[in-house]
């Protein structure tokens, strides 16, 4: 096949492009560790309740780990368990999620907290929320009638 | 100028390739009216009748205009295009994609009346485990059969005019129909699979339950593919019609066979980046099917090279005397 010399050059430049892209997105990923959640655990979703830490949703604060605080979330259509997280700004916290019927999202809009809940997965995501003020949490996957009224709040407090 | 001579698609294909576009404009048509809905509803001062949930005119709008519309749309084109640029097909072969015709609005007609009975309001994606009445699954999977059937009758027209003539380059729009069809076949393996072996057993109660990470995986593993399959018909248009509007000459036959050939193959591994925020998948899978998602900027820039340099030199001083502008080509 022929190849004009302006072609080759414009394939030259797009591949060029190309590569520069994905390196810059596998440095970010595998050296800054900017990964998106993907825990890769498992839980039979018909026992949440029963199964640790799910039994007891809500903000809890660890030490010896490299974070804070693991908030622990419960979804099931169509609220959170906690409604309400207050949490101090700043701190390194851990979100530990999963669901207990159908899938649901949990995205912190402001924030780059942005998970999938599906039922028999848990969701992780280890994140510092910097910012004061309050944090909608809502549910960004279909997941049935009433799926628009789904949400929950963190709110970011200061240290007084 | 002669009516005929630009239609010079046979007229038995055509009646084929026609009754696909009423089927698609009338999706077009319900499916952007419920569109239209969702924005009064949304606005708050507008309340649908007959207990008519939200979600229900969602779910038909995502239907009609993504599965149904495009599907028709496509597959009428591509037969147009390869009867008129083939030769017509063979009685069998027309008989296939009537068969294919019949089964996808036989389908069509089963998924959009469990939806209107809010059997299967589940949206287009129709992620388990929201369950949808079995017959909305069986009707999609018609959709899908008689889809085959209308690619098979184009891949089947395809290889006739190859043994008809031996050693030559087959016309490019039929080249194109087939390695999208061939990308749809593909394609559809993903979803075909999810709704047979996992989705309609399973509303029919003889399986307890799904993987539903299983479910989504073949789910995208179809829903990507689905787009370039959505794509390739108006690359057809550019690469094979507009240069016949303007007057002018394809850049490159071979450059637009390959940036196709390209396509199809980069359709295939790429469905984990509709799932990036999923937690079953780990993070280096994720990242290679990005990387391989990445890929489709090479036929697509060599798509919008092609695209420019035949305009390009379409434009050029003394390039209008020399090609005249002929409608009918």
């Amino acid at each position: 096949m022929h190849l004009h010399r302006y072609e080759k050059w414009w394939l030259t430049f797009g591949t060029g492009a190309l590569v520069v892209f994905l390196v810059v997105i596998g440095i970010g990923a595998f050296h800054q560790g900017d990964q998106p959640p993907s825990s890769v655990k498992t839980i039979n979703y018909e026992q949440v309740d029963k199964i640790a830490p799910f039994n007891e949703p809500g903000l809890k604060k660890v030490a010896g780990k490299e974070w804070e605080y693991e908030l622990v979330v419960v979804a099931s259509a169509f609220y959170y368990a906690p409604v309400e997280a207050e949490i101090l700004v700043g701190s390194r916290v851990k979100i530990i999620a999963t669901t207990k019927d159908v899938v649901h999202g949990f995205e912190v809009a402001g924030t780059n907290i942005n998970m999938m809940l599906e039922p028999g997965y848990i969701s992780e995501y280890v994140t510092t929320l910097n910012k004061t003020g309050e944090f909608l949490v809502l549910c960004n996957e279909y997941c049935g009638t009433g799926h628009h009224t789904m949400k929950s709040m963190i709110k970011l407090v200061g240290d007084e | 100028m002669n009516t005929q001579s630009i239609l010079r698609v046979n007229h038995k294909d055509a009646r084929v390739a026609m009754a696909h576009m009423y089927v698609a404009f009338l999706a077009l048509a319900v499916g952007g009216l419920m569109g239209l809905l969702q924005v009064f509803v949304r606005s708050g001062r507008f309340e649908l009748p007959a207990n008519i949930g939200y979600y229900q005119v969602l779910t038909v709008h995502g239907v009609m205009l993504g599965l149904v519309l495009t599907t028709f749309f496509i597959m009428g084109f591509q037969y147009a295009v390869v009867s008129r640029t083939a030769g017509a097909f063979s009685a069998k072969q027309r008989m296939a994609a009537w068969i294919g015709f019949w089964l996808m609005t036989l389908g069509t007609t089963m998924a959009a009346t469990m939806i209107l009975l809010n059997e299967a309001t589940v949206l287009y994606t129709f992620y388990a485990p929201l369950q949808a009445h079995w017959i909305f699954y069986l009707g999609l999977t018609f959709v899908v059969v008689g889809s085959w059937l209308v690619g098979f009758a184009q891949v089947a027209r395809y290889v006739q005019w190859r043994k008809a003539n031996k050693g030559q380059t087959s016309p490019l729009l039929t080249f194109m129909a087939v390695v999208n069809s061939v990308m749809w076949f593909v394609a559809t393996l993903g979803v075909a699979s999810e709704v047979l072996l996992q989705l309609l057993p399973w509303s029919l109660g003889l399986i307890a339950r799904v993987d539903v990470l299983i479910t989504r995986t073949l789910f995208w593993y179809f829903g990507h593919a689905l787009v370039y399959f959505w794509l390739l018909p108006a690359y057809m248009a550019w690469y094979a019609i507009v240069p016949k509007i303007i007057g002018g000459k394809i850049f490159s036959d071979s450059l637009a066979r390959l940036s196709f050939i390209l396509f199809l193959l980069f359709s295939i591994p790429v469905g984990f980046h509709h799932q990036l925020t999923e937690p079953g998948i780990s993070a280096f899978w994720k990242f290679l099917q990005v990387v391989l998602t990445f890929m489709v900027i090479i036929p697509s820039l060599m798509t919008a090279f092609s695209m420019f340099a035949m305009f390009e030199t379409r434009a050029r001083p003394g390039a209008w005397r020399k090609r005249p502008v002929r409608l009918v080509p």
